[in-house]
């Protein structure tokens, strides 16, 4: 009997949140092989240790706290590395003619302001499911995400999103 | 400028390489053989193992009684006793000595008599000259004193540690263990034609030193044993201050009042049976490593 995951089998886990995944691992990365590793791992994880989800929302929560865990497990260990991507101006899977767009403004922030920049703008969480899936206080999180507001003006030079 | 927008999946769309990998896995975990982990099971084994190695060990010694401590019935300890006793342990006593005893006696004295003063010279090898104790308390000689006059005659409630005799020749040893000794006195009952035994009384001797006699040096703070010793004529021991036990004449100190003062008097008392111990006596004064810092003769 295949596996279920709050009433969802894996495959269609897999298809339905493989952009989440992908987008956190590339998000945190920004580099290609490394982002797939993670994302396999995510899989993984969730295929092999079959955790309880109560709705899809929990679900997707874990995948992209695993997601996330899985990122700074590969930064650790690369920490004496810095890839060429890393440091390049315009995201690896970017055009140049994006380089001025808000994701590509977002993936040159601090790792920490950007995931909680990413968490709360482009997968729309409240600051306190934010707190939840990083394991950091509420109040911890409302300051970075200020100040990764503050971050992003200077760098995106608009000041008329909140 | 335009609201910003966040949306990801516009600049960035997930490989279908990575979305066929991820849904291979459930294939490729149910085919890949498992493996016990080995390494997990030898380290839990050892674990387990040293624990219960421990546990052993622990209560193996556990067990082990520490070597127990029997009490001090050596030599020391009765010889201790036995100087334990103070002259009016005897000195109340009536003396049961037998004429022949009494033969050992100093001519000057009759049985009672317990002012006989023998004396001895202040150089170690000169004989000593009988004197009278008046004399010996001017003198700065050291003397032998006989402890009656200035010792309580009553009897004391404990024991007294030494074992009347019949044979005078080969005394038993006192000993702290032994059961008190029959009193001396004959039994009512017996038929009046017997004669009573009689059984020698010891005497205690004391031998004091003027401190003055003896020249020690010592240094700030040190404290220095000082104890004595009593041969016979023979060679053996009267009497020993046991510089193992806490009979020791007396603490000098460097600097302290009964260092410098002259005419304080180190004392020791031993005792002896007269019918064993007649003549002249050989004493010293040592420390501690026997090392003999004076030695006198004093005659009985």
């Amino acid at each position: 009997m295949p596996k279920t995951y709050a009433g969802i089998c894996y495959d269609d886990v897999v298809r339905t949140y493989a952009q989440t995944v992908a987008s956190v691992c590339m998000m945190q990365l920004n580099h290609p092989a490394d982002a797939e590793d993670c994302f396999q791992n995510t899989f993984l994880k969730l295929y092999t240790s079959s955790p309880d989800f109560k709705d899809e929302r929990h679900l997707k929560a874990w995948l992209i706290r695993v997601a996330i865990n899985e990122c700074k497990s590969t930064l650790r260990t690369r920490s004496r590395t810095l890839p060429l991507e890393s440091v390049a101006q315009i995201p690896v899977f970017m055009k140049e003619s994006d380089a001025d767009s808000a994701p590509a403004v977002l993936m040159r922030l601090t790792p920490k302001h950007r995931e909680v920049m990413y968490l709360y703008y482009c997968e729309e969480y409240k600051i306190d499911e934010i707190a939840k899936i990083l394991g950091k206080n509420v109040n911890t999180v409302k300051t970075r995400l200020r100040r990764a507001r503050e971050e992003f003006k200077q760098l995106y030079g608009g000041d008329d999103f909140e | 400028m335009s609201k910003p927008d966040f949306d990801f999946s516009k600049y960035f769309e997930v490989p279908d390489e990575w979305i066929e990998s991820a849904l291979n896995i459930p294939n490729a975990v149910n085919t890949r053989p498992k493996v016990l982990p080995i390494r997990r099971y030898v380290a839990a084994a050892s674990i387990v193992l040293v624990v219960a190695l421990g546990i052993s060990v622990f209560f193996f010694f556990g067990n082990k009684k520490s070597i127990p401590v029997k009490p001090d019935n050596s030599g020391i300890a009765v010889q201790s006793a036995s100087e334990s006793v103070t002259a009016s342990d005897i000195g109340g006593a009536e003396s049961t000595q037998t004429p022949r005893d009494a033969k050992t006696q100093p001519a000057t004295g009759s049985r009672n008599d317990r002012s006989t003063i023998p004396t001895h010279s202040t150089q170690p090898t000169q004989a000593a000259v009988s004197t009278l104790p008046q004399a010996a308390e001017s003198s700065s000689a050291p003397t032998y004193v006989s402890p009656a006059a200035e010792l309580p005659q009553s009897e004391p409630t404990d024991a007294p540690r030494y074992q009347p005799t019949h044979k005078p020749v080969t005394p038993a040893p006192p000993s702290p263990t032994q059961p008190k000794a029959a009193p001396t006195s004959p039994p009512a009952t017996s038929s009046p034609a017997t004669v009573s035994p009689t059984e020698e009384q010891k005497k205690t001797g004391i031998i004091r030193m003027p401190s003055s006699a003896i020249e020690m040096t010592a240094a700030a703070d040190e404290e220095i044993r000082l104890y004595c010793r009593v041969y016979d004529s023979q060679g053996r021991i009267l009497g020993d201050s046991d510089p193992y036990g806490a009979s020791h004449i007396v603490d000098i100190e460097a600097g302290s009042e009964a260092y410098e003062q002259v005419g304080t008097m180190y004392s020791y008392s031993f005792e002896y049976l007269p019918s064993q111990v007649s003549g002249t006596l050989r004493y010293q004064f040592y420390t501690r490593g026997d090392h003999v810092v004076y030695t006198g003769t004093v005659t009985i």
